[in-house]
């Protein structure tokens, strides 16, 4: 089955290219085929997170200028078989593509290199940048962080999205703190899901990892030790279809609180 | 929706965690007042009615039920909430205190 799936948001600084970048390897990682397509025009961030911002020659405005070939801008991604990554250009503006273009751009993606998945990664807002985006996608994920205004502009998209007959829409929550929820000071998954009536894909807990990846240009998803990443996976197990129960993240953090006792007490006893 | 379910929330030890927590607690917390906040300001984002067919519809209500009964017009509240996922129209419109008498003595 091929899907085009696109991950966007409403809010700017929600996380969209991190979620998108790292399901695209996690997606790579299980076997599929996957080209990961940034749309942000001008504003290019997801050759960054990958490492590969020395690599691009060609864009997809000059492909659609006629510049390039289409095979010239889908480049492989070294440290990931499977997964490619098509860049979108720095320097133009977002009226240079029209939303025709990026559907004959994934329809292509889809017969000339047969991918199993093309996730595109949106812009913020919901302009031109957005309907290039969504034009061509079948299925949307929305990225939310647990604050009043992403929420309220994931409420917006996923409204936006519903008038456009989009039927599969999930959302994705994002840098979800548990302390912060135990508190009462964070919105929970559950407020959140109840608040928006939209499936939860996955639920990714607020984590270091996500600024030393992009410090170094490694996809945090590469990494198979952290809760972040299994978060990731199962969000992505179930993206694809396959039932996997959510990690219970205030537990884990009961778990640490343990581990922190455990390891106090244990610095007692060698330090006596 | 079966999915989230399984998060994982719920459990006994939690609801009891709750439980003891509004015993202690004394104002809503701010993760409340955010959802309470949310769910109101969706509804309005959702029904799309401008600010003025809003307060000309809050008005055009309180002028039908001022046709019918003596009401205090100044001391009216109408607006939209939302009750176990339906989106309704609440309203507290208080009667003159004169108006029970009236009654009495025209069925009386």
């Amino acid at each position: 089955m091929q899907e085009c799936i696109v991950v966007t948001s409403g809010k700017g600084g929600v996380g969209k290219s991190t979620v998108s970048t790292n399901m695209a390897v996690r997606l790579a990682r299980s076997g599929a085929k996957v080209a990961l397509l940034d749309a942000d025009i001008g504003l290019r961030n997801i050759d960054l997170l990958l490492g590969m911002e020395q690599r691009i020659d060609w864009d997809l405005v000059q492909f659609v200028q006629g510049r390039c070939d289409l095979a010239d801008v889908v480049l492989s991604v070294a440290s990931v078989p499977n997964l490619y990554f098509v860049p979108t250009s720095q320097t133009s503006n977002k009226m240079s593509i029209v939303p025709d273009d990026m559907v004959s751009i994934v329809d292509d993606l889809f017969f000339d290199h047969s991918f199993d998945y093309v996730i595109v990664d949106s812009p913020a807002g919901i302009e031109r940048g957005f309907e290039n985006a969504v034009a061509a996608a079948h299925r949307a994920v929305i990225v939310v962080t647990p604050d009043v205004s992403a929420v309220r502009d994931a409420d917006r998209v996923i409204d936006l999205l519903q008038k456009k007959k989009f039927s599969d829409i999930q959302i994705v929550i994002n840098r979800y703190q548990p302390e912060l929820v135990q508190q009462g000071h964070m919105l929970d998954s559950q407020d959140i899901w109840q608040i928006l009536d939209t499936p939860v894909l996955g639920v990714l807990p607020e984590s270091i990892e996500v600024l030393i990846a992009s410090n170094k240009g490694e996809p945090f998803a590469l990494n198979d030790e952290s809760l972040l990443h299994e978060a990731m996976y199962r969000a992505t197990q179930r993206l694809r279809g396959v039932e996997v129960p959510f990690i219970d993240l205030n537990r884990a953090l009961e778990t640490s609180v343990w581990e922190r006792v455990k390891q106090w007490a244990m610095a007692q006893v060698s330090a006596s | 929706m079966g999915a989230c379910k399984a998060m994982g929330h719920g459990s006994g030890e939690r609801i009891m965690i709750r439980f003891l927590k509004s015993l202690f607690a004394k104002d809503d917390s701010s993760r409340d007042i955010a959802k309470k906040r949310l769910q109101l300001l969706l509804i309005h984002d959702q029904v799309n009615l401008t600010p003025e067919q809003m307060v000309e519809m809050k008005r055009e209500i309180v002028d039908v039920i001022e046709r019918y009964l003596n009401i205090e017009a100044d001391d009216t509240y109408v607006a939209l909430d939302r009750l176990d996922k339906q989106i309704r129209i609440v309203g507290s419109i208080p009667l003159k205190e004169t108006d029970s008498d009236k009654r009495q003595r025209k069925f009386g």
